[in-house]
């Protein structure tokens, strides 16, 4: 296969290793080194999509991360395939498969391109204007834009690829690879940093690849082998990572910038591994940065701009040079500064035919009008371009001489053939990391564009991304940067390295901005894009500020200008520009949009990293865990944890098995794996007044070896935890959280200890894994604990309620606590965790006899339903009170301050009338009502808004009253014993239900 | 009757090794673990005299013994790592010193759970994981830091140094509950470097 637009004496591509690909279902081939743009262009192919709004086609018009137009779809894989993604940064591989957007039947004949017939009716501000005009104009739009907007498809299903996050610290991190960024990483390495040098792209060297070997030299030699050299000596440098193909995105606080590095992207997927990781996320904290991320150069800004083979000047170069590329035989150049004379005199020296120079200043070095003469290039000067044509790609453009001043055209248009239009507006130092960096920008009149100003955290620009623009200060300015930052970053100072430079070609800008090119007839006819991505006109912004808008961010935002994906890198300072113009204002006063991370868009997969999928987050499981699973228990996530919900038997459902358990641990014996619960050890002489201070109730009377509950409140006099403390010595405490609370308690309490209390000797320390508890419930318990344990007394029973003892199994220590959750019988045995899972085999093992029944968490919640104890989180939720639980014993008011005490004398924590923890028992014993349910006075659900007395918090099935039991919040609900009020329920009239005690068991015989 | 077992977390897991010797995973034995809480003041001499041992007093810093290393966590709290089955010892003999002196020694022998990453790219594989500066010039032998792996919050002794032959030794000190998790998560991590995919206890049922 040919490529008819190849060069092959120049490029840094390997003719030996010829890569054959696809665009668009057509067959080429590229060279190895080529991106997907470069490959294209040597093919002839600049046409690769058509645009957002207008479905106009898109061309490639850039070499880099700058293209907002030349943007495909790469891959067919439906798991992999990327959308959006930039053809000039995409690098080539074997077997590569590109497909145009936004484009359909196929990219030569699209329908949606009647849009841009119909473009009168898409003016600026169309979304708020569909949005603001008669409600039913957005519902009937809204499906219609929904699909027609957006460029590519989003990939289905998990990603395949693998990816990383990974973190660094250096002394200095330099953002860009081109002859400043190198220069600067070379010194600072040299100074004994640690240094981490990203490039973009995928080689070093910037704009020293997008010129002519021998127009840069170092001691006689082609700049870039010196270049390559640095970066050999980086390389080599343990202290120092270099990488490539990698962009600084976001500069954040404390100079930390991330970077996202393409690092297999250019293989094909067959080529990559299952351990290849296809991009990685360097989150770098840099003592010191140095932006060398060069300049972007913006195109003119003129009628019929936008049609493909109509490209940046600068980029043409580089697919000059880089690549070995002509991006077109017959080419014309439109400029407004010196820079794009060069690519004219650069395609002339490679065989091009340049058929024209238009230049809009009246006055150009005559340097530049020498070498356009020698390579016999017809130059226009105080010209523009006014229209264009071609289909696909421009054939010919129309030329007029523009009126002294430049205030309008004069003459009659020159029509001139070519196939290429490379155009130049000027360069604008590419700021963005700077600007996220929060540095104030400055307008430099002389690059007509904003360059750093004054910095705002630990960092400095170097090269064109400072404004420089020629080579030789780009040089002295990057290794001044390394050598500064080295400094100020605590390391010593050596001697300079930068060696003498000489370019043998013009240098120059002398930018002459015209924001506007002059349109030749009616302005409401011309089509001169600003933003090629997104379909900004200047017209649209003209209307913008005729509709009132003076802000440049509201402009922005009713324009779309600069919102697609490239963030209008080559658009925005020409928006400013137009503004500027329109509004009759000084640049600076016009002022920008605001630079926002990312650079460019970075895939959800580099950010998620490796944590996704079985990594995506820890799943605290118990010592015996593993038991569970044996027993195929069905589990729940009970904040990070994975605990055993209920242990279903064969053929049988997960009610029925929670009906069996909870009926066994009355009846039987069950048993629960209850490690997960908070544990704290409180250790101090004023661990009591400790103690006083954050329960409700007093503690100074607990003897060693008895347990108390209590509540914690904050300190607006809300529960906020619950648990049982146990006394292990006078001065010594084993406190208990719930198992969701464990971290913040033992947060709160450090936090209090240290700040308000630092004259309380105590000391916490959180013990909760230490310790695997294996929970015992039902009346033949005590019969197993005795034939475990030692060290307990004969009938274990007769351990008071409320106390636990030392004991061992097997010679093994544990504590044994004897207290319920239930209401039952229980005795708890608490081991370290390593004996966890072996003494509940042998719980298990010895409870044969017992018929022991195991038990999972739903269980345990219907048990303690039924004896109407509350759960922290199900019966609370921040706004109930110990009062509101009707729990007045627990809360003693005499024995001194407490955290929420002052908030329970308010007035609103004092109302009768606040809702308050009853019973629930439905008329008909089979109704199960719905947790959250409301609970409403009436009989009938009325109109809105009903009256609302309340809300059930917990309600089951109970087993062992063979009923239906519930708890609920009801207003005034002390009050209302025996009152019968309704419930609420989806899809039926409300249940009638009878208020009644919590405690379900004791009263469960009365009413038998 | 089955005599006692003492299992790990990471029960059924095997040391992981890169046959290239780049890095190493392995399971520390049961080595003992307590909290000791105290004000240096009314702890240093205790400290001394129980174990020999002088008080690291700030960060990073470590001191070991015969008996004992203790770890500086905090400007009042130090782990103490023991030898297995030498905790109930090393904390009897910590207590007899420090009775009278306001203080607290806690077991946390399994709480905690020590992964022992090692190897020449171990730094590699860690700064995967923490924000904290690996470097050898910033993280030395001997030194501890905590520090969060991802989700997990952890301890990081360097118990080895990076002259040895192999690279330098991190001890991991993290919770029972969350070892599954991170060995998997650092043998991920560690993939390029020749350690084998792990994958984490994972696929219970569970009812909505």
């Amino acid at each position: 296969m040919t490529q008819p637009f190849r060069l092959y004496d120049r490029g840094l591509v390997n003719r030996n290793r010829p890569l054959q690909f696809s665009f668009a279902g057509k067959a080429y081939e590229g060279f190895l080194g080529d991106t997907l743009a470069s490959a294209l262009l040597a093919n002839g192919v600049h046409m690769v999509g058509r645009s957002f709004k207008y479905h106009r086609p898109r061309g490639i018009v850039g070499a880099g991360s700058d293209d907002p137009a030349g943007l495909v779809q790469i891959g067919k894989d439906p798991r992999r395939t990327d959308p959006n993604t930039r053809a000039s940064e995409q690098e080539l591989y074997h077997g590569l498969e590109a497909v145009p957007q936004n484009c359909w039947p196929s990219l030569g004949f699209d329908v949606g391109a009647v849009n841009d017939l119909l473009a009168g009716f898409f003016p600026a501000g169309f979304y708020y204007k569909t949005f603001m005009g008669p409600p039913l104009n957005w519902m009937f739009f809204e499906k219609h834009i929904r699909a027609a907007a957006g460029l590519g498809t989003c990939p289905e299903g998990p990603d395949p690829d693998r990816y990383e996050a990974v973190n660094r610290h250096c002394d200095v991190l330099v953002a860009g690879g081109g002859l400043a960024g190198i220069a600067a990483a070379y010194q600072a390495a040299r100074c004994g940093a640690r240094v981490i040098l990203a490039e973009e792209t995928a080689h070093f060297g910037g704009h020293l690849l997008s010129m002519a070997r021998s127009d840069a030299l170092i001691k006689e030699q082609p700049a870039r082998a010196w270049a390559f050299d640095a970066i050999d000596e980086l390389q080599k440098n343990p202290d120092v990572t270099v990488l490539k193909r990698t962009t600084a995105f976001g500069y954040y606080g404390h100079n930390f910038v991330g970077l996202w590095e393409r690092a297999a992207d250019h293989l094909s997927p067959t080529q990559r591994t299952p351990d290849t990781i296809r991009q990685r996320i360097w989150r770098v904290r840099a003592k010191q940065v140095v932006l060398a991320t060069g300049a972007l150069e913006r195109p003119l800004v003129f009628n019929q701009n936008d049609r493909p083979g109509v490209m940046l000047a600068g980029a043409v170069r580089t697919f000059l040079h880089r690549y070995g590329v002509l991006a077109g035989k017959r080419a014309g150049i439109f400029t407004n500064n010196d820079t794009a004379w060069q690519t004219a005199f650069d395609l002339a020296d490679a065989g091009a035919s340049v058929v024209t120079v238009v230049d809009t200043r009246a006055e150009v070095d005559a340097t530049l009008l020498r070498m356009a003469a020698e390579r016999n290039i017809p130059v226009r000067l105080q010209s523009a371009i006014v229209a264009t044509d071609g289909r696909h790609r421009i054939t010919s453009a129309d030329v007029m001489p523009l009126a002294p001043g430049g205030t309008g055209l004069t003459g009659t248009p020159e029509e001139v053939a070519m196939d290429l239009l490379a155009t130049s507006g000027g360069w604008t130092p590419n700021v963005a990391l700077f600007a996220q960096s929060r540095g104030k920008l400055s307008y430099d009149a002389d690059l007509a564009g904003f360059r750093p100003g004054p910095s705002f955290q630990a960092e400095r620009s170097a090269g064109a991304a400072n404004g420089t623009t020629t080579l030789a200060d780009a040089l002295a300015e990057g290794t001044e940067a390394g050598l500064a930052a080295a400094k100020d970053a605590g390391l010593k100072r050596v001697r300079k390295t930068s060696p003498e430079l000489s370019v043998t070609i013009p240098e120059g800008v002398a930018v002459e901005p015209i924001w506007e090119v002059p349109v030749l007839g009616d302005f409401s006819k011309s089509r001169a894009f600003v933003d090629l991505q997104d379909d900004v006109t200047t017209k649209d912004l003209h209307l913008a500020y005729k509709e009132g808008y003076r802000s440049v961010e509201h402009i922005k935002r009713y324009t779309t200008t600069g919102m697609g994906t490239d963030q209008g890198k080559i658009a925005n300072m020409n928006a400013f520009g137009v503004l500027s113009g329109v509004m009759d204002k000084p640049i600076p006063d016009v002022g920008v949009t605001t630079f926002r991370q990312p650079f460019k868009p970075v895939t959800f997969g580099a950010l998620a990293g490796q944590h996704v999928g079985a990594h995506f987050l820890p799943r605290r499981t118990t010592p015996m865990h593993d038991w569970h699973r044996r027993q195929d228990a069905i589990f729940e996530p009970v904040g990070d944890w994975i605990r055993a919900r209920t242990y279903p038997r064969p053929g049988e459902s997960f009610h029925q098995a929670v009906q069996r358990e909870s009926k066994a641990a009355r009846t039987g014996i069950g048993v629960l794996d209850a490690s997960t619960l908070g544990k704290i050890d409180v250790r101090g002489k004023d661990a009591r007044t400790f103690l006083n201070r954050v329960y409700t109730n007093a503690w100074s009377k607990l003897a060693p070896g008895r347990c108390r509950y209590g509540f914690m409140l904050g300190e607006d006099g809300m529960i906020i935890d619950d648990g049982v403390t146990a006394c292990l010595a006078d001065d010594h405490f084993h406190m208990t959280t719930t198992t969701g609370g464990a971290a913040r308690v033992l947060g709160q309490l450090e936090d209090y200890l240290q700040t308000e209390w630092p004259d309380l000797d105590v000391f916490l320390t959180t013990t909760t894994e230490h310790w695997a508890v294996v929970s015992l419930c039902g009346p033949k318990c005590p019969d197993l604990v005795k034939e475990l344990c030692t060290g307990l007394p004969d009938d274990p029973a007769s351990m008071p309620f409320m106390s636990w003892q030392n004991a061992e199994v097997d010679g093994i220590p544990v504590r044994v606590f004897r207290i319920s959750f239930t209401g039952e019988m229980s005795f708890e045995i608490n081991v370290p965790a390593s004996y966890g899972l072996w003494l509940w085999e042998k719980v298990m093992e010895a409870g044969q006899a017992y018929d022991i029944t195991p038990y999972g968490t739903e269980a345990m919640h219907l048990l303690r339903a039924e004896k109407g104890f509350v759960i922290v989180g199900q019966e609370t939720d921040g706004t109930v009170t110990p009062l509101d639980l009707r729990m007045d014993w627990i809360v003693n008011m005499k024995k001194g301050d407490f955290i929420g005490k002052r908030s329970l004398l308010r007035s609103d924590t004092c109302r009768s009338d606040r809702k308050q923890l009853v019973g629930l028992l439905t008329e008909n014993p089979k109704t199960v009502l719905a947790e959250g349910a409301q609970v409403i006075g009436n009989a009938s659900e009325p109109q809105p808004p009903v009256p609302m007395l309340g809300w059930v918090t917990s309600s089951y099935y109970s087993p062992n009253l063979e009923r239906s039991i519930a708890l609920a919040l009801v207003e005034s609900g002390g009050a209302r014993m025996g009152d019968v009020v309704h419930v609420s329920r989806s899809g039926g009239k409300p249940v009638a239900a009878r208020i009644t005690e919590t405690d379900f068991l004791a009263p469960a015989e009365e009413t038998a | 009757m089955t005599p006692p077992v003492r299992r790990s977390p990471l029960e059924g897991r095997e040391t992981l090794a890169d046959p290239a010797g780049r890095a190493r995973l392995e399971i520390r034995d049961f080595p003992g673990k307590l909290i000791l809480r105290g004000k240096p003041d009314q702890v240093r001499a205790g400290v001394d005299k129980a174990l020999g041992i002088t008080l690291p007093e700030k960060s990073p810093e470590t001191a070991s013994g015969s008996s004992a290393t203790l770890l500086w966590l905090s400007p009042d709290q130090w782990m103490v790592l023991t030898g297995k089955g030498e905790e109930a010892g090393v904390q009897h003999a910590l207590a007899q010193a420090l009775s009278g002196a306001h203080h607290q020694i806690a077991d946390v022998t399994d709480y905690y759970t020590i992964l022992a990453l090692s190897g020449p790219r171990a730094r590699e594989i860690l700064m995967k994981l923490t924000m904290l500066d690996l470097h050898e010039r910033a993280f030395k032998a001997g030194e501890v830091r905590g520090t969060l792996l991802m989700h997990t919050q952890a301890v990081l002794y360097q118990s080895g140094g990076d002259g040895a032959e192999g690279g330098p030794v991190f001890d991991i000190i993290v919770r029972w509950s969350m070892a599954d998790y991170l060995w998997c998560l650092i043998a991920e991590c560690g993939r390029e470097f020749g350690l084998p995919e792990q994958v984490p206890v994972s696929g219970e049922r569970l009812v909505v």
